[in-house]
């Protein structure tokens, strides 16, 4: 999953990306409205996180031109204006959640997750297919009700593809999920990952679709 | 306490008794001479009916003193007394003609004189009685006057009551309002004594309205600011909690410790603004030397702007003194330097300067930062405001607190772009400021 964090204050920005990063989630960082822009028109983020006081250009402005060019990953606002009318403008200009400042990193997590399950129109929040579980809040994958260990870019690698079940992704598509901007790409690590997964988990987990890339097949 | 009434009471009483008394002097001394003529009329006339021929001496005269209080005496020709009313007289052998007056043991009589053939007639009559009528008409003139008092008593009960009754009318306004209640008191129909107090207490209200605003809205501001080192205090306290391992828990701390600093930076710039507000300068005045200021200030921001590797120096040093209290002075001059460090990058040069020119003491403080966007000038002074090119973390406050500081030592603060750098110049005038050459 790879999050895009608007934050122009440099402490809180480092802290949230830290937090993310922790839990797995791959973060890139912009501290200026302008920025935010045009980094949110690129389709690899799951989700936004924005902030409304921002230099060059407001959030709020960020998010409108955002929704009126089709965009419709989930937004959630990060914000110190907890009016009601401030909240009401920002979820009415677009935004799918309201986060007022101070806030905990264990609630960012959750309500990002439950963004996340929403997007991918789940209820659920263990994801499962077949006989495989992937629990996004502890981290636990199992399989046949037995855990299984996996690494951080294993477990990352793993649910992206298990986000949207039947979907094939390419070799780039992971590989942006995986890295953001500031983190080298490794070659070949997306097939060394799926190996692995495969070793642990079951040939038959993860299926390849040879020249476009892997899916999970939908299971029920 | 003093109260209007008894005062007006006592006033009009005091007055109104000083009239009557005088009205009574008055009327007696004008009594007395028309009682005067009146009487002196009178022995004329006694004198003149009195017989035109000589007088046998009498034997002797009436011996009870009667209540009568005219006395005769006739006189004869070879100065014998041929007659006398009264056998203890008082009247003088001789006397002049005519009108006279002559005072004997009791008391001062008025004696006519007159001839009559060639006897002297010589009627007389003690003052006394001119006196006793005329105070006795002035008594009786005066008297009613006295009922005034009551009178006059209760007319100003009532009168000043109802004048009055306005002003506890103010009184259930204000004393019914609670602390957050500044409206104006009504005017209107005040009487023209209370419309200035009414007047200056509006006024009080509004400045007290004026001044609560500025207060609730810094408390406002200064609460949402506090959000943003608040919000990383706690990321960072939960990152530091996660923290598995040495190096990554130092790490963290690091981060939560620097987060504190800022917090504490943004809570003494918020005090430091509140002190300052308006007003609270006070009478705290004494004669400041800037040049000791600027060297002083600069020696502090010294090891600062060594770690950067910047060079801060003093400048130029006119002798100028100014009249103003010296902590303000000194945070406003902390604020500058502390700024152009923030925003001067490595290696770069911010020079203090004194200067005293056509007696206006200036100091100013030059970097070779990045400068403010012209269009961001005149909002650089606002409260929290941070430019949008900001990449550095202050407060937001250190300009508006500088401002605050130089208005209220009447200075005015002038920011402008000199090439590459910003110049903030704090220009002293009025009478706040003395040069001294």
């Amino acid at each position: 999953m790879r999050l895009l964090l608007v934050e122009d204050d440099r402490m809180i920005g480092a802290a949230v990306l830290k937090g993310l990063r922790q839990d797995g989630y791959t973060v890139d960082w912009v501290q200026d409205g302008g920025a935010a822009e045009i980094a949110a028109g690129n389709a690899v983020y799951d989700l936004v996180l924005l902030d409304l006081g921002l230099p060059k250009k407001q959030g709020l402005e960020v998010l409108r031109s955002m929704r009126q060019r089709g965009n419709a990953i989930p937004v959630l606002i990060l914000t110190a204006r907890d009016a009601v009318s401030d909240r009401v403008k920002g979820l009415d200009a677009g935004a799918d959640d309201y986060l007022v400042k101070p806030f905990d990193l264990e609630e960012l997590g959750a309500r990002i997750r439950a963004l996340l399950r929403r997007q991918a129109g789940r209820a659920d929040p263990v994801i499962r297919s077949g006989e495989l579980t992937l629990d996004p809040v502890t981290h636990e994958v199992c399989c046949k009700g037995k855990p299984i260990a996996l690494s951080a870019r294993e477990f990352a690698l793993l649910a992206a593809l298990l986000d949207r079940p039947g979907a094939v992704l390419s070799r780039g598509q992971l590989e942006e999920k995986l890295y953001g901007w500031d983190q080298e790409i490794e070659s070949n690590t997306v097939e060394v990952y799926i190996h692995s997964l495969r070793k642990k988990l079951g040939a038959d987990v993860i299926k390849n679709v040879r020249g476009v890339g892997y899916m999970v097949p939908k299971r029920t | 306490m003093s109260s209007i009434r008894r005062t007006l009471l006592l006033w009009l009483s005091a007055g109104l008794f000083a009239s009557i008394l005088g009205a009574a002097a008055l009327v007696y001394v004008q009594a007395r001479e028309e009682a005067n003529e009146l009487f002196d009329y009178q022995m004329k006339q006694l004198a003149a009916s009195l017989p035109r021929q000589p007088f046998a001496p009498m034997a002797g005269a009436r011996t009870e003193e009667s209540e009568e209080d005219i006395v005769i005496q006739i006189w004869g020709s070879s100065g014998e007394r041929i007659y006398h009313s009264h056998e203890h007289s008082v009247l003088p052998q001789r006397a002049e003609l005519g009108f006279s007056n002559v005072s004997s043991e009791s008391g001062t009589w008025r004696i006519y004189s007159a001839l009559l053939g060639d006897t002297v007639v010589q009627v007389a009559q003690p003052n006394s009685a001119r006196r006793d009528l005329a105070a006795q008409l002035a008594l009786n003139t005066v008297a009613p006057l006295l009922l005034l008092f009551p009178v006059l008593g209760a007319l100003l009960w009532v009168g000043v009551g109802r004048g009055l009754s306005t002003l506890r009318r103010v009184a259930d306004d204000v004393q019914s309002r609670d602390a957050g209640a500044l409206t104006p008191i009504s005017e209107q129909g005040l009487p023209s004594e209370i419309r200035p107090l009414a007047h200056a207490l509006n006024d009080l209200l509004s400045r007290l309205g004026h001044s609560m605003d500025a207060q609730r809205a810094l408390v406002a501001d200064a609460a949402h600011e506090l959000r943003t080192p608040l919000t990383a205090l706690k990321l960072q306290a939960q990152l530091a909690e996660r923290a598995v391992g040495a190096p990554e828990r130092e790490a963290a701390f690091s981060d939560l410790k620097e987060g504190l600093e800022r917090a504490i930076h943004l809570v003494h710039q918020i005090l430091t603004l509140a002190r300052q507000e308006e007003g609270a300068l006070g009478q705290k005045r004494e004669r400041v030397d800037l040049c000791a200021l600027a060297r002083s200030v600069v020696a502090d921001f010294a090891l600062a702007a060594d770690v950067k590797a910047i060079d801060l120096g003093v400048q130029a040093q006119a002798p100028a003194h100014v009249s103003g209290d010296a902590d303000a002075l000194r945070i406003l001059l902390n604020n500058l330097v502390d700024n152009a460090l923030r925003h001067t990058p490595r290696e770069g040069r911010i020079d203090v300067a004194i200067e005293a020119a056509d007696g206006h003491a200036s100091i100013i403080v030059q970097d070779t930062g990045p400068g403010i966007p012209d269009a961001e000038l005149a909002r650089v002074f606002d409260r929290f405001y941070r430019g949008t090119e900001s990449q550095t973390e202050g407060s937001g406050l250190g300009l508006a607190i500088v401002k605050q500081i130089a208005v209220a030592h009447g200075a005015s603060v002038e920011l402008t772009n000199i090439g590459k750098g910003l110049r903030a110049c704090v220009i002293f005038s009025g009478p706040a400021s003395k040069a001294v050459h």
